[in-house]
C-alpha cells in the first residue's frame, strides 16, 4: 500500500509534536440480508495534537462511519479492520470497558443533530455532570462546579439556570453549544465533531465554528472536523480528507487542497461551492449521483461521474503522491492534474 | 454570542407539562381523587367502625342494609358487618394490586430494557423466556406453589408476579429498541457511559410514561386475577376476605341477599373504572404530540 506515508505539518518540528491519533488501513463491512457491504476502504490518516483535520465527503461517502468505528459506535453488523492508535494504544475492537477508558474522556466526538443528541426526560445538568462523575470520580459539586465555568466560558449566560432546565427548553444553537462543553469538560485531546453545523442556521454556524477555533486556541485540542462543507472546513483545518465511495480521494494540507486541488472530485467540489465574487455564474453541479454501496463501481468510485475517466479508470486507483516526490499530497487518480 | 434562548418559566420538565395537562382532564382528576379516598377509607375504616370484620353477630343473621341500625350495609349469613368486610377486602384487594403491579412491572421493565438495550444472543434468549413464560398455565403453577409452600399473602402476590410482568417486558423492549437509535443514547455511548448506567439512567426515565399508563391497566387485571385464585380457594382465605371473595360469596346469595353481591362488586367495579379513567388521563396527558 502507498498510502503508509504520513503527512506531515511543513513549518511544524515533527519530533516534538506528538501523534495523538494514528488511523491506518481502517476496513467497515456491514452484513446485511444482500451480503456484505463494504462502507469504508482502507482509510489511513494521523492527527497531531493541536491540528485539525476536515474530512470532506457526500453523504454515503464512509465519512460518519469511519468516524463511528473510532469511537466504536458501529451498528451490530459492522465488523472492522485495521488500527486504531490513540496516543499509542489501538482501540479498534477492544472491549466496551477498555474503550471507554478514553472514550468520552480523551477522545470526545459531538454529534450532527443537537436537537435529538440530549436525553428529553434528564435535566441538562445530570447529563453534563454524568461525564465528570464517571470519569473523573468527582463528586455532585465538584462536577457541577466544573460544569458551570465551562458553561461559563462558552459565555452561556445565566449557567445555573441553564442547568436547571430540560433540553426542550433551548434552541439548536444553545443546545449544539451544551453538546460542544460537555464534550470538552473533560478536556479530551481529540475531538470528533461529525457535521456539527449541519442542522443549524447559518448564523449559528458560524458562532459554533468561532467557538471551536477558540477552545483549540485554548487547549491545544486536535479536532476532526467531518462535513459535506468545504467552506466550512477552508477558514479551520491544517489538512484536509476527501472521501467518496468509502475510500479516500485526496488527502494534504489544506493549502495544496484548496489552491492546487489534483482529483476531479475535489475540483468538482471546489466548483460547486457558491462564491460571492460570482454570483451571476451558474453553480456547477457534479452530474450524476453518488454510487450506492450495493453496486459500487470496480474501478475508481467516481470514474462514472467524471469527466477525465477512460479505460485506465476501470481499475482501482491508489493513493500516490502529487506531484511525485512530494512529501504530504496524495491522491488517488489515474490522471490526477491541476484542472479538468 | 447571543446569550441563553430560554423560555419563560424555567424547570418546566418534561413530567411538569404531562401534570399540567392532567389536572385539564375532569374525568382523570376525579378517578385519582376517588381512588386516594378509597384507599384512605379502606386503611383507617375498619379501625373507626363499631364491628370488628371476622366477629359474629348472632342476633343480626343476614340483616338487610338500614341505616337504623348498626350494620349500615347489612350483615352476611355468619352475621358479620358487610361494611367492615368490604373495606378489609379493599386493603387486600389494593395491597395485592399494587404491590403486584409494582414487582411485576419492575421486573418487566428491567427485563425488556436490558433485552432491547443488550440486543444480540442475550435479547433472542431473555424473550424466549418470555415466550415459554406466555405458554404456561398460570393457574396449574399457582396451584402447584400453594399446594407447595401453603397459602400466603406474599405467595399470591409473588404467584400473580410471575405470571403478568412479560407483558410489560414485551412492551418495554420494544420501545428500548427504538430509544437505542436515538442520538442522545449515542451520545451517551460517546461520552464512555458504561452499559448499566446507559439502561438504568437514560433508558428507564425515557419508558416512565408508557410504564406508568401501563401500570393503570395492570392494577384492575391483578386485582381480578387475585379474585379468580381466591375464588378456586388458592388465594385468601377465611376469615380474611378481599373483594373478589365477598363478590364470589354474594353471588352464592343473590336471590335472598342481594346485597352481599351489591355492595362490593360496587366498590370492585367503581375502582376498576377509576384506574381505567386514569390511565386513559396519564396517555393523553404524557402523550408529547399533545400540546
Amino acid at each position: 500500500m502507498v498510502c503508509a506515508t504520513r503527512l506531515t505539518r511543513k513549518t511544524d518540528d515533527v519530533s516534538t509534536e506528538k501523534i495523538l491519533l494514528d488511523v491506518s488501513h481502517l476496513n467497515v463491512h456491514f452484513q446485511t440480508p444482500e451480503g456484505e457491504l463494504q462502507a469504508v476502504r482502507d482509510v489511513s490518516f494521523s492527527l497531531r495534537q493541536g491540528e485539525t483535520l476536515g474530512v470532506v465527503g457526500e453523504s454515503g461517502s464512509g465519512k460518519s462511519q469511519t468516524m463511528l468505528a473510532m469511537m466504536g459506535l458501529l451498528a451490530n453488523n459492522a465488523r472492522t479492520d485495521g488500527q486504531v492508535l490513540f496516543r499509542g494504544d489501538n482501540i479498534l475492537n477492544v472491549p466496551t470497558a477498555q474503550l471507554n477508558r478514553v472514550r468520552g474522556h480523551k477522545l470526545a466526538m459531538i454529534f450532527q443533530d443537537p436537537m435529538t443528541s440530549l436525553n428529553p426526560f434528564l435535566t441538562v445538568e445530570r447529563q453534563m455532570t454524568e461525564v465528570l462523575q464517571i470519569h473523573q470520580n468527582a463528586s455532585r459539586g465538584q462536577a457541577r462546579a466544573s460544569v458551570v465555568r465551562m458553561l461559563e466560558s462558552l459565555r452561556i449566560a445565566d449557567p445555573l439556570r441553564c442547568l436547571r432546565s430540560y433540553p426542550h427548553q433551548f434552541s439548536g444553537g444553545m443546545r449544539q453549544r451544551i453538546m460542544i462543553a460537555m464534550a470538552l469538560l473533560s478536556q479530551p485531546h481529540v475531538l470528533i465533531a461529525d457535521e456539527p453545523t449541519t442542522a443549524l442556521d447559518v448564523t449559528v454556524q458560524a458562532q459554533i465554528v468561532a467557538l471551536l477555533r477558540q477552545l483549540q486556541e485554548d487547549h491545544g485540542t486536535s479536532i476532526i472536523m467531518v462535513t459535506h462543507d468545504l467552506g466550512l472546513v477552508a477558514g479551520l483545518s491544517d489538512q484536509v480528507m476527501v472521501m467518496y465511495g468509502g475510500r479516500v480521494m485526496e488527502h494534504g494540507l489544506a493549502d495544496d487542497i484548496f489552491y492546487s486541488a489534483s482529483h476531479p472530485y475535489t475540483s468538482a467540489l471546489l466548483a460547486s461551492i457558491p462564491r460571492l465574487e460570482h454570483a451571476d455564474d451558474e453553480l456547477q453541479a457534479i452530474p450524476g449521483m453518488p454510487p450506492s454501496l450495493r453496486n459500487m463501481p470496480a474501478g475508481c468510485p467516481f470514474a462514472p461521474r467524471c469527466g477525465r475517466a477512460d479505460s485506465d479508470c476501470q481499475r482501482p486507483a491508489s493513493l500516490r503522491l502529487v506531484p511525485e516526490g512530494a512529501s504530504d499530497h496524495q491522491c488517488a487518480c489515474h490522471h490526477p492534474g491541476a484542472k479538468a | 454570542m447571543p446569550s441563553s434562548t430560554l423560555a419563560a418559566e424555567p424547570e418546566r420538565s418534561p413530567w411538569r407539562d404531562a401534570m399540567q395537562r392532567f389536572r385539564r382532564n375532569k374525568a382523570a382528576v376525579t378517578s385519582l381523587v376517588f381512588l386516594i379516598l378509597i384507599t384512605l377509607v379502606c386503611v383507617i375504616g375498619p379501625w373507626l367502625l363499631p364491628h370488628a370484620y371476622d366477629s359474629t353477630d348472632w342476633d343480626a343473621l343476614k340483616l338487610p342494609p338500614a341505616l337504623t341500625h348498626s350494620h349500615w350495609w347489612g350483615t352476611d349469613e355468619s352475621g358479620r358487618d358487610l361494611l367492615v368486610r368490604c373495606l378489609m377486602g379493599g386493603r387486600i384487594s389494593l395491597m395485592v394490586g399494587i404491590l403486584t403491579t409494582l414487582t411485576s412491572i419492575a421486573l418487566g421493565v428491567v427485563w425488556g430494557a436490558c433485552a432491547g438495550y443488550i440486543g444480540g444472543a442475550v435479547d433472542q434468549v431473555m424473550m424466549r423466556i418470555v415466550d415459554i413464560m406466555y405458554a404456561v398455565p398460570y393457574l396449574l403453577i399457582a396451584i402447584l406453589l400453594v399446594t407447595v409452600l401453603g397459602r400466603d399473602f406474599y405467595l399470591v402476590v409473588l404467584a400473580i408476579t410471575a405470571f403478568s410482568w412479560m407483558d410489560t417486558a414485551r412492551l418495554v423492549r420494544g420501545q428500548t429498541l427504538s430509544l437505542r437509535q436515538m442520538e442522545f443514547i449515542e451520545a451517551a455511548r460517546a461520552m464512555g457511559v458504561s452499559t448499566p448506567r446507559i439502561v438504568f439512567e437514560h433508558i428507564v426515565p425515557n419508558l416512565l410514561g408508557l410504564v406508568l399508563v401501563y401500570a393503570t391497566v395492570t392494577v384492575p387485571s391483578v386485582i381480578l386475577t387475585e379474585s379468580v385464585l381466591s375464588f378456586l380457594g388458592l388465594g385468601i382465605q377465611e376469615p380474611m376476605t378481599s373483594w373478589g371473595v365477598l363478590i364470589h360469596d354474594g353471588a352464592q346469595m343473590l336471590d335472598s341477599a342481594a346485597w352481599l353481591l351489591i355492595f362490593p362488586a360496587l366498590m370492585l367495579s367503581l375502582t376498576l373504572y377509576s384506574f381505567n379513567y386514569l390511565g386513559d388521563g396519564l396517555r393523553d396527558a404524557l402523550d408529547p404530540k399533545d400540546r
